[in-house]
């Protein structure tokens, strides 16, 4: 009776406190804020009432720490440090799961990937990248069912099969800490910036079909960034996930002073001018399916 | 598999600019000076450094360190507006030359208009020639209250 009350306990545990899986590459420094972001996350109370934007692009109708922490673990789960996959060799280091699997929406791409050769872009400054949606959209592109092997923070060996875009391979960046100096890497604004961050790529784990991935589109002429992959095409891509999450967690955020504030307006202010739309904001929500592709 | 190397580097990333060796600007004096002397402050807003455009755009995935200082120094503005009211003229012009100034990204344009809104509300003032640009205008009120 004693050990099924410790696994009961166990398993609730588990249940409340979802946890990453770290790569034992990613170091100590990076993987404590990372929890400590979560932690901050899960402690903060929503006392103020969510922008009708916000519960359309989360699809709730109503935001809390719990929510939020769902959304997060149902669409990222492995973290990966940044020279993992810098040198990374798809023939090498991809193996095949199976040479057929039964890919939903099998001969429907996003267009944003045709035609492009992504690989000659510049790779500079990058704080985090999903690349799960990336590698399953490859194994999707030759019908077969790809795996990769990870060691684990224990060193202990992790097979993941890349089934869905929801596999949630999230890799670290050479800019993860933004420039923050050692001190300031807890600072509040850092914090929710890294928290807004990873919810922007968790969006990109989202979407079927044409809309798999959420990718971003090329900005228009006129645009500050016209002719670079940096927009969005939709109200609830991963630009409208950042820059809404930002809003309701400035708006909830007790510690945040004048200063943090301003920084955060600026990050939804850049953010929200990445998304290039026109007309009702509803009729530019991208359709997402509740278990991502599958 | 060519398709596969092709595909490793989708475009689903976030990227930074690289930053340059940090100069030791990030002002707690500034900070100081902007709250305790109004004479003081009005030299400190008018060198507030507005974010380069170009660095900006070279680094245009995501959230530059320029974007964090210049917002912090917004702040800073407000906070030194509200503890000095004689510093809303020179801030205020300050904030108008940010809003019209094209060379500087909508982000940056629609901070500075947000808080020309704030402080039109908060002092119940009305202030002329603010640009007419629709999505100038929808962002900056949509952050106004925050």
């Amino acid at each position: 009776m004693k050990w099924i009350l410790v696994l009961f306990l166990f398993s609730f545990k588990s249940f409340a406190n979802p946890e990453f899986i770290y790569s034992y590459k990613v170091n100590k420094s990076k993987k404590e804020a990372i929890q400590k972001d979560m932690e901050w996350l899960k402690r903060l109370k929503f006392t103020k009432p969510q922008d009708p934007k916000t519960l359309m692009i989360f699809e709730t109708d109503k935001m809390d720490s719990s929510f939020l922490m769902k959304w997060l673990f149902d669409r990222v789960q492995y973290i990966f440090d940044r020279e993992e996959f810098s040198e990374f060799d798809l023939n090498r280091d991809l193996e095949v799961e199976s040479p057929v699997f039964d890919y939903p929406y099998p001969d429907i791409f996003p267009s944003e990937i045709l035609g492009n050769n992504y690989l000659a872009r510049g790779r500079n400054g990058i704080l985090m990248t999903n690349v799960g949606t990336g590698l399953y959209l490859s194994g999707k592109m030759e019908k077969v069912l790809l795996a990769l092997e990870m060691k684990d923070d224990q060193k202990n060996k992790k097979r993941i099969i890349l089934r869905s875009p929801r596999v949630g391979l999230i890799r670290l960046g050479d800019n993860f800490w933004m420039g923050a100096r050692r001190r300031e890497r807890d600072y509040i604004d850092y914090r929710i910036l890294r928290i807004s961050t990873l919810f922007h790529e968790a969006r990109h784990s989202d979407g079927h079909g044409e809309s798999l991935g959420f990718l971003h589109s090329i900005c228009p002429e006129g645009h500050d960034f016209s002719g670079e992959r940096a927009c969005d095409r939709s109200t609830n891509g991963p630009y409208s996930v950042d820059a809404y999450l930002a809003y309701e967690l400035s708006w909830n955020c007790k510690e945040c002073d004048e200063e943090v504030k301003e920084v955060l307006k600026l990050k939804i202010l850049d953010s929200l001018s990445r998304v290039i739309v026109d007309g009702d904001f509803e009729d530019h929500l991208l359709p997402t399916e509740p278990e991502g592709e599958r | 598999m060519k398709n596969l190397v092709v595909l490793l580097g989708l475009v689903l990333t976030i990227l930074v600019f690289t930053p340059k060796s940090k100069e030791e600007v990030r002002a707690n004096e500034s900070e100081e000076q902007l709250s305790s002397s109004s004479e003081t402050s009005k030299k400190q807003i008018t060198n507030i450094k507005v974010p380069d455009r170009n660095s900006i755009l070279n680094n245009h995935h995501y959230f530059s360190e320029e974007y964090v200082d210049f917002a912090r120094e917004i702040g800073k503005l407000k906070k030194a507006i509200i503890n000095h009211p004689e510093n809303l003229t020179s801030g205020i012009e300050f904030l108008k030359d940010c809003t019209h100034d094209n060379d500087l990204t909508l982000a940056v344009r629609s901070l500075c208009l947000s808080n020309i809104y704030y402080f039109e509300k908060r002092f119940n003032i009305n202030i002329s020639h603010i640009p007419k640009n629709k999505r100038l205008e929808e962002l900056a009120r949509l952050v106004s209250d925050l």
